[in-house]
């Protein structure tokens, strides 16, 4: 009986301490399950199934598990910002960069990603790296800085006979021209519900006529009632008053009014690059872009534009009271690579220096685009993205007024003033 | 069954779970608002105290406020002028003419049961100016000149908001009436025919009298409704064009969640709760009155 106790206690007592020592040592060798939770407002429609494939490769790669969730874009603004005031904010979250990134950084509720990117070897494009006034990075980028162009329908062209216009007055005989159709086909689209749309435009007109005159303005050393702020907001009330928008403008979602232009039924449309994935997939050959027209005669400020952000870039943050700290940078990082590799793949630009190769050429426009971006020297970010959002939401109530048509130019930059410089 | 009724353990046994979920889902947030209404704070970091600064405010200094408060009474006289009277209207019609009664109960409440969300995105393609079924009926019957930008002119969409919120709500009035008008007994309306009171008079000198409860309970529901309404504006336009749809309710979101003023947001939750209690105990002060026996 003894013997046999024996022979089945030394085994038993073997196995039991090496699984101690296992679990006890210092570097215990034991891979810990990890899950992550993901949340983003990311749209496969618009920013191209990438972005949201990447998740599950870099997982992959890592060997982590994920629990992602995608939610629309207004609601996920709300979202997060209750995650963030009541400190239950997933392991990884996207955010829009600067002033949007900064009540995460300044709430000290991420964790930096400075040693990770560090640490990873990965090229990252300066602009991407800019530290921030601590000297850490937050953000782990998804994307490249996305500018602000103009989309248009080439069969619409074709049919009023003419070519992109390069200069305001061009613009606005192209206008003039569509409306000459009297088929229904409007010549220029604007969601203007959400109130962004109309501000970008605006942020670009007064980017061509001077680009230094927002950072001048908001640094005291111009107002925002000097000429460039009112030469651009009679282009926007000439837009108006000329109906070159398309029929009930100041109440459509962005996604409406896409859903008319590639319907054929808007011939142009001013905005971020953000919108190529959707516009080739839709219009197809019948997608076209140009350069935001100049307004000075001289075509000077061409080589400036306006972009989403400006130092901190858009991207994934990690939440700083994450049970997987180490893992979760390292994830926001791989992550940022592996949506690099797959976009530069699909002959979009990347953030990271890789050897990725495009699969197949990219479609024509979007060609001209990438030929065209090294042109820009300047890039300014659009203001919303510099200011609190207790400032850019009436800034953008006042926008949509001005796209009304109901406000004169005088009483629009004065009211631009008493909201961004009171 | 009085010996329960006495035995105070077995009391607090059924009243103090509803109690605490009552302390815990109405009160304690009313405390705590009320509380953070006295701060500045951005939702996390420091709160800074400001006293009755967001009172001032929101009473004397935001001008968008009042004309906020101006779109939330329009919307409370719509209601209760369009949805108790159709309600009624339709009451009143199934109570005489039985014929399709449960088609025509199911059709009027179809809206209730129906999400406000939903409802809301229905209404914008109905509405929507270019391929809307309205202009499109419009023009279908050579009525170009009524065709609308329904709620892109700033003139016209709180009206359209208006009727798309009181269209829902009109089933809910409807069943209350319903059943109101099915408790009178049918031995008071052959008196009154005996007595040459019918149709209108009889209505009038009988029905209403009769069904005043329910129609004072009809006008404090369609008052709160549209004191508080939220989700069908903040759809359907959001507030906008330039704020002409701002309700109360939807200011009260974006200062607490789109600028992260959750002092401030939480000023107009409080002012949003006072307003509520005001009306309701105003409309049941004026509407109240001996009950009517015959």
């Amino acid at each position: 009986m003894k013997r046999k106790l024996t022979r089945y206690l030394a085994p038993a007592s073997l196995i039991l301490a090496s699984l101690l020592l296992l679990g006890c040592g210092p570097d215990a060798n034991v891979k810990k399950d990890v899950e992550l939770s993901i949340l983003t407002p990311f749209d496969a429609n618009i920013i191209g199934p990438e972005s949201i494939d990447a998740f599950q490769i870099a997982a992959d790669q890592l060997g982590y598990k994920i629990k992602l969730e995608n939610i629309n874009g207004d609601t996920y603004k709300t979202r997060i910002k209750v995650n963030l005031s009541g400190n239950e904010l997933p392991d990884l979250f996207f955010t829009w960069g600067d002033s949007d990134a900064m009540p995460f950084i300044t709430a000290k509720a991420v964790l930096p990603l400075t040693e990770a990117i560090k640490s990873s070897g990965f090229q990252f494009s300066p602009s991407y790296v800019t530290p921030f006034t601590d000297g850490n990075l937050y953000t782990a980028p998804y994307t490249a800085n996305d500018t602000f162009v103009v989309y248009y329908n080439k069969a619409i062209f074709q049919k009023i006979g003419k070519e992109p216009p390069k200069t305001w007055d061009e613009f606005i005989e192209v206008i003039k021209a569509v409306q000459g159709l009297k088929d229904g086909t409007y010549a220029l689209g604007i969601g203007e519900k959400e109130k962004w749309q109309g501000d970008l435009l605006y942020n670009q007109l007064v980017l061509r006529e001077d680009p230094q005159a927002f950072q001048k303005a908001m640094n005291g050393e111009m107002k925002f009632t000097d000429a460039p702020f009112v030469e651009a907001s009679k282009k926007v009330q000439q837009l108006v008053k000329m109906g070159a928008f398309q029929k009930g403008y100041l109440q459509m979602t962005p996604s409406e009014m896409n859903e008319l232009f590639f319907a054929g039924k808007i011939a142009m449309h001013a905005i971020g690059t953000w919108n190529f994935n959707p516009a080739i997939e839709k219009l197809g050959a019948d997608l076209g872009y140009f350069t935001f027209p100049q307004s000075k005669p001289d075509g000077s400020y061409m080589d400036a534009t306006t972009s989403m952000f400006g130092s901190i870039p858009n991207g994934m943050m990690v939440a700083g009271k994450t049970k997987f700290p180490a893992e979760a940078v390292k994830f926001a990082v791989a992550y940022s690579k592996v949506v690099n590799d797959l976009k530069v793949k699909k002959g979009q630009p990347g953030w990271i220096v890789t050897d990725a190769k495009a699969d197949t050429p990219p479609h024509p426009a979007y060609q001209q685009y990438l030929d065209d971006t090294p042109k820009f020297t300047m890039t300014q970010p659009w203001w919303f993205g510099v200011v609190d959002a207790a400032v850019g939401l009436p800034m953008r109530d006042l926008s949509q007024l001005h796209y009304s048509g109901t406000i004169t130019t005088e009483k629009y930059v004065e009211e631009l003033q008493k909201i961004l410089k009171p | 069954m009085d010996k329960v009724l006495r035995d105070k353990k077995a009391i607090a046994i059924f009243v103090v779970p509803a109690l605490l979920i009552y302390l815990v889902m109405f009160l304690l947030p009313i405390l705590v608002t009320t509380y953070l209404s006295f701060f500045n704070w951005r939702g996390w970091g420091e709160m800074k105290f400001v006293g009755l600064d967001n009172y001032l405010q929101l009473l004397f200094r935001d001008t968008g406020f009042w004309q906020n408060v101006g779109n939330t009474l329009v919307l409370f006289v719509f209601l209760i002028v369009v949805q108790i009277p159709l309600g009624f209207l339709f009451a009143l019609l199934l109570n005489h003419y039985t014929r399709g009664l449960r088609f025509f109960k199911t059709v009027y409440f179809v809206p209730m049961m129906i999400s406000a969300v939903a409802m809301s995105i229905l209404w914008n393609k109905v509405y929507e100016p270019n391929y809307g079924i309205l202009n499109q009926l419009f023009q279908a019957l050579g009525l170009e000149n009524w065709e609308q930008l329904w709620l892109s002119d700033p003139q016209m969409a709180l009206y359209a908001v208006c009727f798309s919120v009181a269209w829902q709500g009109i089933g809910f009035h409807f069943i209350l009436l319903y059943s109101g008008l099915k408790g009178i007994p049918e031995q008071y309306y052959e008196a009154a025919t005996i007595d040459g009171a019918s149709g209108l008079k009889a209505t009038w000198h009988i029905t209403l009298p009769l069904i005043r409860d329910v129609l004072k309970v009809c006008v404090v529901m369609a008052a709160i409704g549209a004191l508080k309404v939220f989700d069908q504006v903040f759809v359907m336009t959001g507030g906008g064009p330039i704020n002409s749809t701002m309700t109360v309710a939807i200011q009260m979101y974006q200062e607490a969640f789109s600028k992260m003023q959750y002092g401030y947001g939480s000023t107009i939750a409080i002012f949003l709760l006072v307003e509520c209690l005001v009306i309701a105990w105003m409309l049941n002060t004026l509407l109240s009155r001996e009950k009517i026996e015959y």
